[in-house]
């Protein structure tokens, strides 16, 4: 516990209402602070290594896109998800969160290494653009399993997507740029944002085509519109899988679909579809999605062990941004497994405390607080057992078999980020939101209440009727996905503890937790 | 004094530096100083918003 | 000019979902079939002994209950339906042509669907959601053809013993068409310096042909026609401004006459709900079934912004240009529903592209479902219609010069 009741400290103490950075790092105790100062050293390390030897181009990218400033805090981003961290799961939540940072930091370098707007005369770089494609965000670059030697580098979860993780106030200046120009303020920010991007000219330009997608919902299809004119002078593709993805008959034309993204790959860059690679791949892609199965099945039992953002962000991370391609990732994962069936059979064996309460998060999380559910179990006990956007794509892909793996990859990225809950009709969102309840044995869902998300706010109130008629206590948290002036964090906060006060009439565990003001901070 | 000596002592001081800015998070209230300047150049930056 | 013969009439039936015609039509044995979006082939909705019911929600002033179910960043034309559906209105319905294209319609109809509001005895009523790809090619063609004829023409057939063969396609294309060419010669008047028709009396005649059964409405239609071509009109023009408007959904033909009351006349009226597109014939040959033709048409002519691929957009913007260079509007009004996400992103396009690109003034607005005497929306267009005024002016004192 990181909350002393003797003094009366608590981690809210690491706040300051009038700086970004905390007031200082936590004492965990002799061993669990020096695995966290080794591990500060890891990634400042690893950065200094891969990043220290293009000094000039970092400073360059710092100085020409206002969104690499973020990544500047992202040792900040693994100090506020482990604050309070002890143990095993200190541990889990490292080597979670440093696969995401590798895969990051790397993706980085690619980028400033091939960006035509930093490095312009390069032929070095001019090479390396030849050879890569740009993806948008939530594009299945899963299909990049068959070009094993054409490199893909996802701009707008570069631009955009990551930083507004790491970073809460990263994206409001390129949703204010959309404003400026007639975006009412009721759309979803993310799709502003990135839209707001390309209309202040902020993206990398590191590649000679243009991959984007109908993917997850309007607001990103809206944004396709704005994107592929920022890169009118590049060719470009969009794929567009089916909506009602529950039924068998529209795959059909999902894997037509999916060979015309592929023959577009195979004309731009002179090369054909490898099976072999995607065997490889889609091996590689299995054996991430058991150690992500068998990670929820120990959080069904009574002793769950990762939990929270280190479960999901780096579920999402591997899918989203390194499709399940990235080696460092799959071996975090079997590293963590290990760990975790160890902690497993320790917590049963010694009959370990169980979660004070257990609850699932649901619906579109909020970028600006990707550690909220750390927050809940510190603060009031509640742990998270599991997060939709998580749940993604998790079934096989047919080793062998070519047109049912094509069938499969479909499937896969039908079921990415967003889209597995929000597409494919209410059974998905609504009934499969009661089902985890029931799989996951918990009566909690904290219900993230995007304020902009038509899609989930669509079934508002048929998730009220269903939660009560069931016993569920639904907390709805509401939030503007990357926009935390319409909803700040601490009005989250303040949302989860009136309901954990007036309804379910508890103390806090850690009050310095309760209210404190973290406005200034990344 | 023998060489492995000063080693250890440089190795030492390193450390102990090292992790004193890890317990005040002095990279961090660096990186803030940093990234305000950053963030005020690029608000002083003139950009056309166009489509 | 004197008013039209049936104008009274066909705005008392626009006063309910469930008006005089549906009624008459769902004694004498037809089947009544709800859609919204234009995205639902309308015509494959009336083959047979079916009639295709645009769904409006008129006289809406409260949706608590909506608002309840379905959030309030919710677009309003999709909770004002929900809060009708709720309270009944549509209960005369024996099918929901639902389509999954925007995320607040869909969920509107899931909702209705989840919540019985067709009633708990109709055990052959249906509702569907139609996968409606983003594209119009041949693979595109073949998905929506596919789902059609899985979701909408099985269930007729099977629930309703109705006849979808090829012939009554081709049946239904025949008196859809009929209805398309009276609207498109009533609509070619607009060109005209001085119209015999104004916009408000051409929404109103485009409403009841998407609301009534066409068998019913058809004659009365054929007679405004002739009306209208035989119509005197004020030798001196009682307009400034001629525009087209541009946008979503408008299925209120007041929010017309409140532009029409600001001194300007709109000529041309590409928005859903309107002509353009959904009033044009659809011209089928004998080389291919009648399913298919149909499902590429509607692919090919839909003007929403969904469709997101480049030379979908172009064809938008480009049809625009169109629409204002033949019906000869001084400017565009470009309007959306509040709330609509797709429009909202088109808005901010076109408020860029139009005048640069294109040379074609707009306004862009965004307004509630009902509009109303709404000031604010009387205020930006009567600022817009000064401005085009005062543009032509200075154009006409250059030319002087």
């Amino acid at each position: 516990m990181a909350y002393d009741p003797k003094t009366g400290k608590g981690l809210g103490r690491f706040y300051d209402a009038n700086h970004r950075a905390f007031r200082k790092r936590e004492w965990r105790g002799f061993r669990d602070t020096l695995y966290d100062f080794f591990r500060w050293l890891c990634l400042y390390g690893f950065m200094a290594v891969k990043l220290g030897c293009h000094p000039i181009l970092m400073v360059k990218a710092m100085l020409r896109y206002r969104w690499m400033v973020s990544y500047l805090t992202a040792a900040h981003m693994v100090d506020r998800h482990t604050m309070g961290l002890r143990g095993k799961e200190l541990r889990y939540a490292h080597n979670q969160f440093f696969s995401v940072l590798h895969n990051s930091v790397l993706g980085v370098r690619d980028i400033i290494v091939r960006d035509e707007n930093l490095r312009p005369h390069s032929k070095r770089a001019a090479k390396l653009r030849e050879n890569t494609v740009m993806f948008d965000e939530m594009t299945p670059h899963l299909i990049m399993m068959g070009f094993p030697t054409v490199k893909w580098i996802d701009i707008a979860m570069f631009a955009i997507g990551l930083p507004s993780e790491v970073d809460q106030n990263a994206s409001m200046y390129y949703i204010d740029a959309m404003e400026h120009l007639g975006l009412p303020a009721d759309v979803c920010p993310e799709p502003a944002a990135e839209s707001g991007c390309a209309v202040v000219d902020d993206y990398p330009r590191v590649g000679k085509c243009y991959f984007t997608s109908s993917m997850p919902c309007d607001g990103a299809i809206s944004q396709t519109n704005i994107m592929t004119r920022h890169f009118k002078d590049l060719p470009s593709f969009q794929i567009t899988p089916p909506q009602r993805v529950n039924e068998p008959e529209v795959q059909t034309y999902a894997v037509k679909n999916l060979k015309k993204g592929i023959a577009f790959l195979e004309q731009q860059f002179n090369v054909k579809w490898d099976w072999d690679a995607f065997w490889k791949n889609a091996e590689m892609y299995n054996e991430s999605s058991r150690c992500m199965i068998e990670k929820w099945d120990v959080n069904c039992t009574d002793y769950p062990q990762v939990c929270g953002a280190a479960l999901a962000l780096q579920r999402e991370y591997e899918f989203m941004a390194a499709a399940c391609m990235d080696e460092f990732m799959l071996k975090t994962d079997r590293r963590v497994t290990k760990m975790m069936l160890k902690g497993y059979e320790q917590d049963k064996s010694a009959d370990a405390n169980k979660p004070k309460y257990r609850c699932i998060v649901w619906a579109c999380p909020a970028h600006y607080y990707t550690n909220f559910t750390y927050w809940t179990q510190h603060c009031w006990g509640v742990t998270c057992v599991n997060d939709m956007e998580a749940m993604l794509s998790y079934q096989p892909i047919t080793i062998g078999d070519k047109d049912q793996a094509l069938a499969d990859l479909v499937r896969c990225y039908e079921k990415m980020m967003m889209r597995s809950h929000t597409n494919g009709g209410y059974v998905n969102l609504l009934d499969e939101c009661w089902k985890m309840c029931e799989k996951f044995n918990v009566n909690i869902v904290v219900m993230y209440d995007h304020v902009s998300c038509k899609n989930v706010g669509g079934l508002h109130g048929l998730f009220e009727d269903q939660a009560r008629e069931r016993g569920i206590h639904l907390i709805w948290i509401p939030h503007d996905v990357m926009d935390p002036r319409t909803v700040s964090r601490r009005e989250m906060r303040e949302a989860f503890n009136q309901y954990m006060i007036t309804v379910l009439r508890e103390e806090p565990l850690d009050p310095s937790l309760l209210d404190y003001e973290d406005a200034r901070s990344w | 004094m023998a060489w492995y000596w000063i080693v250890l002592i440089v190795v030492a001081a390193l450390f102990g530096l090292l992790f004193l800015a890890y317990m005040t998070n002095a990279d961090m209230k660096l990186i803030e100083k940093l990234y305000d300047t950053l963030i005020k150049y690029h608000d002083s930056k003139t950009v056309e918003e166009k489509i | 000019m004197k008013e039209l013969k049936h104008l009274i009439y066909f705005e008392n039936l626009l006063e309910d979902a469930n008006n005089e015609l549906v009624r008459k039509a769902e004694a004498e044995g037809a089947i009544a079939i709800g859609y919204t979006c234009f995205h639902a082939p309308e015509v494959l909705l009336n083959l047979g002994s079916c009639f295709s019911v645009r769904l409006r929600a008129p006289h809406t002033n409260s949706m608590e209950l909506a608002t309840y179910y379905m959030a309030n960043n919710s677009c309003e034309f999709s909770r004002a339906l929900l809060e009708r559906a709720l309270e009944g209105n549509y209960s005369f319905l024996h099918a929901v042509a639902g389509v999954d294209v925007c995320e607040a319609n869909n969920r509107a109809i899931e909702n209705m669907e989840i919540m019985h509001m067709q009633g708990e005895d109709k055990e052959k009523f249906f509702y569907c959601n139609l996968d409606i790809p983003y594209s119009d090619d041949e693979d595109c063609v073949e998905h929506i053809r596919e789902q059609i004829s899985r979701k909408i023409l099985k269930p007729l057939r099977e629930n309703y013993g109705v006849d979808t063969s090829d012939a009554a396609i081709r049946a239904a294309v025949r008196e859809h068409n009929e209805i398309c060419r009276i609207l498109t010669e009533i609509g070619e008047l607009r060109k005209l310096d001085c119209p015999p028709v104004t916009g408000y009396e051409f929404a109103v005649l485009v409403l009841v042909s998407y609301t009534c059964p066409k068998r019913l409405i058809l004659p009365l239609l054929q007679e405004t026609l002739e009306e209208i071509k035989a119509r005197q009109v004020d030798p001196e023009k009682n307009y400034w401004v001629r525009v087209a408007v541009v946008g979503s959904e408008i299925d209120d033909p007041n929010l017309i006459r409140l532009i029409e009351s600001c001194g300007a006349l709109v000529v041309a009226d590409r928005f859903c709900y309107g002509s353009f597109p959904g009033r044009q014939e659809i011209v089928l040959t004998e080389q291919e079934d009648a399913l298919t033709q149909v499902c590429r048409w509607y692919l090919q002519n839909t003007e929403c912004p969904r469709q997101s691929a480049l030379h979908r957009v172009k064809y938008r913007n480009d049809h625009v240009a169109q629409l204002v260079r033949e019906f000869k509007a001084d400017g565009a009004i470009y309007e959306q529903m509040k709330f609509c996400t797709y429009w909202s992103y088109e808005r901010v396009i076109a408020n860029q592209i139009m005048p640069r690109d294109y040379g074609i003034q707009i306004l862009s607005i965004d307004r509630p479902y009902i509009v109303g005497q709404s000031g604010q929306l009387r205020t930006r267009v009567q600022a817009f219609v000064e401005s085009i005024e005062m543009k032509k002016l200075r154009a006409a004192q250059k030319e002087e010069k």
